[in-house]
């Protein structure tokens, strides 16, 4: 109940909040220097033709009424249509965004499944070879390049050992995806019984995932160390000791639940980010995400496609945190609605 | 010179060492501590912030904080010396025969977990019960530590309480194990003067009843004389004088014991509060000989060089100092407390 009520009144905050997100999203491509109706005019285009297409476009009307024409658009869910691929943008993201939903949410929950454990063995084993191991891989993972721990991967676990397949997208090229429900490879072979395109397209998100998640798993590990070397030393831990709470009930129960709130916001943190594509990774693996996208759509000056894509880049970020603000709700009883 | 342990001894501690290893240097934060507790009374353990009062306590449920370590003594228990147990064997004795109590409660309860939770928790690992036996313990203790509404109260987290409820939740949690041992690290200074009250009041009642022992960690000496049956005064980590509470405060014989009774404040006397001059010394560099010398105002040249060791004041009344063994043959005269306030 008090949950619900928590979670009501912050799906109504976010009304004001993508109410702005729309308004500077509007405002920024609008005031941008040169006139979009030049993109659709050739050299010999009379004066009175480019009124025509201007009126036609809407640009003609005061700035405010263009801003609520389009509004009405975007919920009625119309982007507008994409310069560039000629189609409509909102499907071009949604054709998109589940490539880059798959590697970015695999990617986290592997950077989440290793690297809490680390950071928890770091801090309970303080100094210790594990603790230097972990020290090893998150200074690597902190400090090398994406772009370069991506190309080395490809070139030792592709080219040399032949272990993964070429960075070739989503899938091999001679098997067909899984017909679409999600938009999610791996669920939606899974679903179909389909094991030659889930075996094909996971082996396609190993490369990006490992190089994904080694960049991403880095500082979780070092944010959970620090927090549990924080809260170990605290005087509840103390008093549980004293108790004579075992020492696995102490670092499980007692102590990871505190210690991982703080990295909790970080990790939210990454993931809004991540999901708006990332763009490095999506262009060296090929990948068919939004981030590419949305580069490309920038190269091409494609407004509308730049323009749905930061919508939705806005979006995303706005519902991972609040997912994340219910998890602070239900983890942490201190938090009040 | 240790004497065979009495039948009423519960705890006896001999010559424990427990040191820090700090960049600036050994700090010997407890060193060469002897002393014992009887069965069914209250000792306190007095001395300024850094005498290694915590330390003690930290150093008999081996819960030193690193860089801290045990270095050598021995903590008899019940005619079990702890120092030889295992780790696993220490994790059965903390929480079933010794219980403690924190300064903090609020800061000593787990902020994400109710504290009838937490209660029940610490029932249920020592009982093996079911979780509803374990609940309804709880619930029990609490009500015995005479929280009102202790069905409603077990739901609600450290953070919904006042730190005096916070209090009796840990002391429900401490004695719900019937331990021999009850340890209380400074448990009422957080509290409010009633408040206060109360919970001394109700760990009085409770170690009386079970015949078990406590030591009341404090610096407040009005504490100690309303609560305790004896008393050990610890100063730069070591134990300077102990003995019985009437005994001490009465007859006083070490300077340091001399100079804490004479600043605290009596409204029975019209007389102004003396201070004990400088601060307790810095922990890596101690002073040679009596690490009390430098602010005591009798001390002469052989307090200086050579330490003194721990001799008879009286019954069952020890103190470390030369002029007491007769070493140095002077009157420590009350005045010399005011002059050196002067």
């Amino acid at each position: 109940m008090r949950l619900l009520q928590y979670v009501a009144k912050r799906l109504l905050q976010l009304i004001p909040v993508l109410l702005g997100v729309s308004v500077i999203i509007f405002t920024i491509s609008h005031v941008l220097p040169g006139n979009p109706v030049y993109l659709f005019v050739g050299i010999d285009t009379t004066p009175e033709e480019i009124e025509a297409i201007t009126k036609r476009l809407g640009l003609d009307k005061p700035l405010h009424e263009q801003y609520f024409i389009w509004l009405g658009n975007v919920l009625r869910g119309d982007l507008g249509d994409s310069w560039f691929t000629s189609e409509s943008v909102a499907q071009d993201l949604m054709r998109r965004f589940p490539a880059t939903f798959e590697l970015t949410t695999v990617a986290l929950l592997a950077a989440i499944l290793l690297g809490v454990p680390l950071g928890v063995l770091s801090a309970v084993y303080r100094n210790s070879w594990i603790d230097n191991i972990s020290r090893g891989v998150t200074l690597l993972g902190v400090s090398v390049p994406s772009f370069w721990l991506g190309l080395l991967l490809i070139y030792v676990l592709f080219f040399l050992l032949r272990i993964f397949p070429p960075p070739s997208g989503r899938i091999g090229l001679l098997i067909s995806p899984p017909d679409r429900i999600t938009g999610l490879y791996l669920i939606d072979s899974l679903l179909t019984g389909n094991w030659k395109a889930f075996s094909s397209s996971a082996q396609h998100l190993a490369l990006p995932v490992m190089t994904q998640a080694l960049v991403t798993l880095a500082p979780i590990t070092r944010l959970v160390r620090s927090s549990m070397l924080e809260v170990l030393g605290s005087e509840y831990i103390q008093a549980a000791r004293a108790n004579g709470v075992p020492d696995r009930q102490i670092y499980f129960r007692d102590a990871l639940r505190n210690a991982l709130l703080a990295p909790l916001t970080f990790v939210a943190l990454v993931y809004g980010n991540l999901l708006g594509g990332s763009v490095v990774i999506e262009r060296i693996f090929a990948w068919p995400g939004i981030g590419r996208y949305a580069l490309e759509s920038i190269v091409v000056k494609d407004y509308n496609a730049v323009q749905g894509f930061v919508l939705l880049a806005a979006v995303l970020y706005v519902l991972v945190f609040l997912v994340v603000d219910i998890l602070y709700f239900v983890i942490d009883p201190r938090i009040t609605a | 010179m240790l004497e065979a342990p009495r039948p009423d001894t519960l705890l006896d501690v001999r010559g424990l060492h427990t040191y820090f290893y700090t960049y600036e240097g050994i700090v010997r934060a407890v060193n060469s501590v002897s002393y014992r507790l009887n069965r069914g009374e209250i000792t306190g353990l007095v001395g300024e912030s850094g005498s290694g009062k915590s330390v003690t306590a930290q150093s008999i449920i081996q819960l030193v904080k690193a860089p801290g370590k045990i270095v050598s003594g021995e903590v008899w228990l019940d005619g079990e010396d702890l120092m030889s147990l295992s780790h696993a064997e220490m994790q059965e004795v903390r929480g079933r025969k010794i219980s403690m109590i924190f300064q903090e409660p609020r800061a000593a309860l787990n902020p994400l977990f109710t504290v009838g939770d937490q209660i029940s928790r610490v029932i249920q690992l020592r009982e093996n019960c079911s979780r509803n036996v374990a609940e309804n313990h709880a619930i029990e203790m609490m009500r015995a530590v005479e929280i009102a509404d202790p069905e409603r109260r077990a739901g609600a987290y450290s953070h919904e309480l006042s730190g005096g409820m916070c209090q009796r939740v840990m002391v429900a949690m401490a004695l719900s194990a019937n331990p021999l041992l009850l340890i209380a690290d400074e448990p009422t200074t957080g509290l409010d003067v009633t408040v206060q009250a109360q919970v001394l009041d109700l760990i009085r009642t409770r170690v009386r009843s079970a015949g078990s022992a406590c030591l009341f960690i404090t610096h407040d000496l009005g504490v100690v004389a309303e609560l305790c049956e004896r008393v050990i005064v610890m100063y730069a980590g070591r134990v300077v004088e102990q003995g019985p509470v009437a005994e001490i405060f009465t007859n006083p014989r070490h300077p340091y014991t001399q100079g804490l009774i004479a600043s605290t404040l009596r409204v029975d006397i019209d007389k102004p509060i003396s201070t004990i001059p400088g601060t307790v010394p810095d922990a890596v560099h101690l002073p040679s000989g009596c690490t009390f010398h430098p602010r005591c105002p009798f001390a002469e040249e052989l307090c200086r060089h050579e330490e003194p060791s721990m001799v008879e004041a009286g019954h069952d009344h020890s103190t470390r100092c030369h002029i007491v063994s007769g070493r140095i043959e002077k009157e420590m005269l009350e005045e010399a407390w005011e002059l050196e306030a002067a």
